[in-house]
């Protein structure tokens, strides 16, 4: 069952020069309960695609879309007023910086205890127990002291678990999580990596993970998608994108990350040329001009999604039965 | 390698800062930032060092490349300790000696054009004109942009272009020793590989010593022939990449390696992970004994007592840790 | 429809020629900018040009400036010629804005009482720009005990009511105008000190004044060439509004008797004549205080318009 279910998702962004070309028509689905990760590098519209789908974009910013169907409820038709009822109590949101979505004149308590009484219409005691409550479950020691401090008080890692713990306050059907632990060190990463995981299987809800470390989604993720250039390349279980990627995009991302080695030197395999610069987006697929394999149709035609079968779907021309066949390099 | 004389040696290095005040009547509060570090590097040869934020792994980096004044230790630079020197007596090492920024977008001055950007060390080293246009012009075309770039701003490149800018300026001088701090944390992965490539040619091509300075072991362990790892200004342990990948022995060293994130679902799901408990603890107030103590599984009672010594635990692995060191 | 929607379609171009999928390759050599350069003071001039406002105001200073530099060199009056025939004229052809008691032409009179007024503004501008990037800039570059003991200097100076300095230069030095710009500047640098401080402090810990440092720069180049440039917004900003408040206090203390004297005209005598005949000759005070409203709006439009072009982010 998908839980979120979007089709033909265009965003874009005026600014002086031009307009920003962010997400360029996609359909995607996040299913019920589960694990999607959403990969690509700055630039290539993942953080964009959800913000768009929560209609959290500033003013310069147009979205279209045919539907955002979610939990049933079309959300292309509805005001501002009841999207923002939905955010927090159905959707949940974590970002990159806790610092910048926390509130510095606010003590933890206050913070915490705000979607509760609005959401959920919970009184002043009720709230600070279900607070004290939601920063056990994402295991802050001494949750009593911690809701008297303010955020400047906490160490990062703390405070990503209580911006957690405020997503999940209302118990949302959806967790989005952009970049939750890109500015955490990485022995802080990985506990923030276990508790996500240990709250989904509680909880749940379905996460989707925003990121652009290939990595850090590899062990948790069920369904993976990939994004370049405002456009989905690919799409699949983690087993599909791990060991049987189709996208030139994908192959080379994965290769050139260094894994951690035993000293024997093998040179790293980066991908050539740079983002494409989405005020003027290539014409034809947007990873054709860095791709070796690129084809002449590549240049001109955008590659329709080929569906491999299980959920596992890809854009690019190589899928062609004229194509010549590559293998995975 | 084969020079037994190191380029750099680094000796029980300190570097405090003062730290802010809770309030005036408070006594001084420092930060020892780093607090007794000793390294070599060698010509050609690059040296990563690993830690977490807040470790003092930049602080080395720029106390080396003196940009800071030590507190205390040698920095042996070529035979001569230069952590004592200022003004003149610095300046001809200021050319020896270069550094690439971790942020591209904070390291290019934004009102600056390329060309003169990339000519700045030159014009400060008084290079003539003609002689000075020339050597940009090789720089822009070794590090793979074009000459009509020269004339544009640093905001209209893309993070990588950016930093390739800056490795144009660090090699104006040819410096024999280049501190590479954080150098591709801010950039995409795709482009990540482009910068360590072009860093590992260069140091083919010009024999050049690296301190590698970051936070992402799997990227330290690919350029590094030797890694120290460090933690709240100490370092905790050091030897040669396979060595230590093979025989990491501090606690802490092997929580650093099984918390990389493995690109590999199967592989990851097998892993076991060794996730620490805690918070690193300010460095203002560090525990007493080991560093390291507070989150270590391993703690003794003589962890807290006395702070462990560096000590060679095999030929070229040197360890830090009181439990480990007798195992 | 965008080309992209085609969510879930079994391979649609059956009929594409098997020549367009021969391999080409790379063609991204990853260098190409697409956006045309721009400099930052390019940028600056498009924010602004688009801003109607300051447009107006630079447009309406420009007139003035051009009107006081060229209107009394063609004129055959002066702005002590009197003509006792033609006394008390109210606003006519021959006088555009009438004449006074003595019969002097206050057209004429407001032109000359522009320059002055013009000068006082931008002169004490420059000179509080100077001081203040100067003190300001060591100030905030050397930073600690030097920072400390400057700052504290200057504290005093604000400490202290200005208009006792103004008066004491003005009782020393004479009513000229050089001394005017004097007493205007004796104090008034002190925010343009206090706006590069902050801002040096805020730039100095860059990673490219690091770079910088390390090329082997030493403070004039550190301070010249990497942290004023940078600074320059705020700076530029803090500055445009001087100019308005020297004017004004220009026009206060000649308005007071302390400034400009008689026969010279700057705006603040010329108004205050005119006060004393404000019910019979109305139109002594009016033209001077307009004059003096329009070049004011003006000048405040522009630093409005400077401040959200060199500054973008001050704008919301």
């Amino acid at each position: 069952m998908a839980l979120l279910e979007v089709q033909n998702l265009t965003t874009t962004f005026r600014i002086g020069v031009g307009t920003v070309q962010a997400v360029r028509g996609i359909s995607f689905h996040v299913n019920e309960g589960e694990f999607l990760g959403i990969v690509g590098e700055s630039g290539s519209g993942k953080s964009v695609t959800m913000l768009s789908v929560m209609h959290l974009l500033p003013d310069y910013a147009t979205i279209t879309a045919d539907s955002i169907l979610f939990d049933g409820v079309e959300m292309t038709e509805l005001g501002a007023k009841e999207l923002r009822a939905m955010h927090g109590r159905d959707i949940g949101m974590v970002f990159q910086d806790p610092m910048t979505s926390l509130n510095p004149l606010f003590t933890v308590e206050q913070q915490l205890t705000e979607p509760l009484k609005i959401h959920l219409g919970m009184k002043k005691k009720e709230a600070r127990e279900k607070a004290l409550e939601l920063l056990n479950e994402v295991g802050i020691p001494a949750p009593e002291e911690r809701l008297r401090q303010y955020p400047h008080e906490l160490s990062g890692g703390m405070r990503q678990r209580v911006m957690i713990a405020m997503a999940l306050s209302c118990a949302p059907k959806m967790l989005i999580a952009d970049e939750p632990t890109t500015a955490l060190d990485v022995t802080i990463q990985a506990q923030i990596l276990e508790l996500l995981e240990a709250l989904k299987q509680k909880s749940g809800a379905s996460v989707v993970m925003i990121t652009h470390d290939l990595g850090v989604i590899a062990s948790m993720c069920s369904r993976i998608i990939v994004m370049y250039g405002g456009t989905i390349c690919e799409e699949g279980s983690a087993t599909d994108i791990f060991y049987d990627p189709r996208h030139p995009y994908t192959w080379g991302l994965l290769r050139s990350v260094p894994k951690i080695s035993t000293g024997e030197h093998r040179k790293l395999i980066p991908i050539p040329g740079t983002p494409p610069d989405m005020l003027r987006p290539p014409e034809g697929c947007p990873f054709a001009p860095r791709c070796r394999h690129c084809m002449r149709i590549c240049r001109t035609v955008p590659p329709p999604q080929t569906d491999l079968g299980d959920g596992h779907r890809v854009a690019c021309h190589l899928m062609h039965p004229c194509a010549p066949k590559i293998d995975r390099e | 390698m084969t020079e037994t004389a190191p380029l750099l040696s680094v000796r029980d290095l300190r570097m405090w800062f003062s730290a802010e005040k809770k309030d005036i009547f408070a006594p001084q509060a420092v930060l020892k930032a780093v607090d007794g570090v000793s390294f070599d590097i060698r010509r050609g040869e690059t040296f990563g060092l690993v830690g977490e934020s807040g470790c003092g792994k930049t602080t080395v980096g720029r106390t080396v490349v003196r940009l800071y004044k030590p507190r205390e230790g040698r920095i042996l630079f070529g035979g001569v300790d230069i952590a004592n020197l200022s003004g003149k007596d610095l300046a001809p090492y200021r050319r020896r000696m270069q550094m690439i920024f971790q942020d591209p977008y904070a390291s290019l001055d934004p009102r600056m054009t390329v060309e003169s950007i990339i000519a700045e060390p030159l014009k400060l080293q008084h290079v003539p004109k003609l002689e000075r246009i020339a050597r940009v012009w090789e720089l822009i075309d070794r590090v793979g942009l074009k000459r009509d770039h020269l004339n544009r701003y640093p905001h209209e490149f893309s993070g990588g272009q950016r930093q390739r800018i800056g490795i144009a300026r660090a090699l104006a001088t040819r410096p024999e020793f280049i501190v590479c701090d954080e150098p591709i944390s801010a950039l995409d992965v795709s482009i990540q590989a482009q910068v360590i490539n072009m860093l590992e040619e260069m140091q083919e091509e010009m024999h050049m010593a690296y301190l590698f300075i970051s936070h992402d072991l799997s990227m330290v362990s690919h350029i590094s022939h030797r890694v120290g790892v460090m933690y709240l200004g100490h370092l905790v342990e050091m030897a040669d990449m396979a060595e230590l990948y093979q025989h990491h022995l501090h606690p802490y060293t092997t929580a650093l390696m099984s918390a990389v994130p493995i690109a590999d679902p199967v592989k990851a799901a097998t892993t076991k992970r060794i996730v620490l408990q805690g918070d690193v603890p300010t460095p203002i107030d560090p525990p007493s004994g080991c560093p390291f103590r507070t989150r270590c599984a391993y703690c003794t009672k003589r962890c807290s007592e006395a702070l462990p010594e560096m000590k060679e635990v095999s030929p070229g692995h040197f360890l830090a840790c009181h439990v480990m060191q007798n195992a | 429809m965008s080309a992209y929607d085609r969510y879930n379609v079994d391979i649609p171009y059956k009929d594409m020629p098997p020549s367009m999928f021969t391999v080409v390759g790379v063609s991204d050599d990853g260098d190409e900018i697409v956006r045309p350069s721009t400099s930052y003071w390019h940028d600056v001039w498009q924010r602004f040009r688009h801003d109607r406002l300051a447009m107006i105001g630079l447009i309406i200073l420009g007139i003035m400036v051009a009107a006081c530099i060229l209107i009394p060199e063609f004129s055959d009056k002066t702005y002590d010629g009197m003509d006792f025939f033609n006394s008390r004229q109210p606003p006519s052809r021959e006088h555009l804005c009438g004449t006074d008691a003595m019969g002097r032409d206050l057209f004429i009179r407001i032109m000359y009482g522009a320059r002055i007024s013009l000068a006082v503004g931008f002169v004490a501008a420059a000179i509080n720009l100077f001081v203040g990037v100067i003190y300001g800039g060591i100030s905030g570059y050397i930073g600690g005990r030097t920072d400390m003991v400057m700052m504290r200097i200057v504290d005093i100076l604000t400490a202290l009511p200005s208009l006792l300095y103004v008066l004491l230069i003005m009782l020393i030095l004479g009513s000229t105008v050089q001394s005017v710009i004097i007493a205007l500047c004796f104090t008034s640098w002190i925010g343009t000190a206090r706006v590069v401080r902050s801002e040096i402090l805020r730039l100095k810990h860059s990673e490219y004044i690091m770079a910088a440092k390390l090329a082997g720069a030493k403070l004039p180049t550190l301070l010249f060439r990497h942290l004023v440039p940078n600074a320059m917004g705020p700076i530029i900003v803090s500055t445009a509004f001087l100019v308005p408040s020297a004017i004004f206090s220009e026009a206060f203390l000649s308005f007071l008797g302390i400034g400009i004297q008689v026969p010279m005209a700057s705006w603040g005598t010329l108004a205050n004549e005119g006060q004393a005949w404000m019910s019979e000759m109305p139109w002594l005070l009016i033209f001077p205080v307009a004059a003096i409203c329009i070049t004011m709006l003006s000048l405040n439009f522009i630093g409005d318009g400077l401040r959200d072009a060199l500054d973008p982010r001050l704008k919301h």
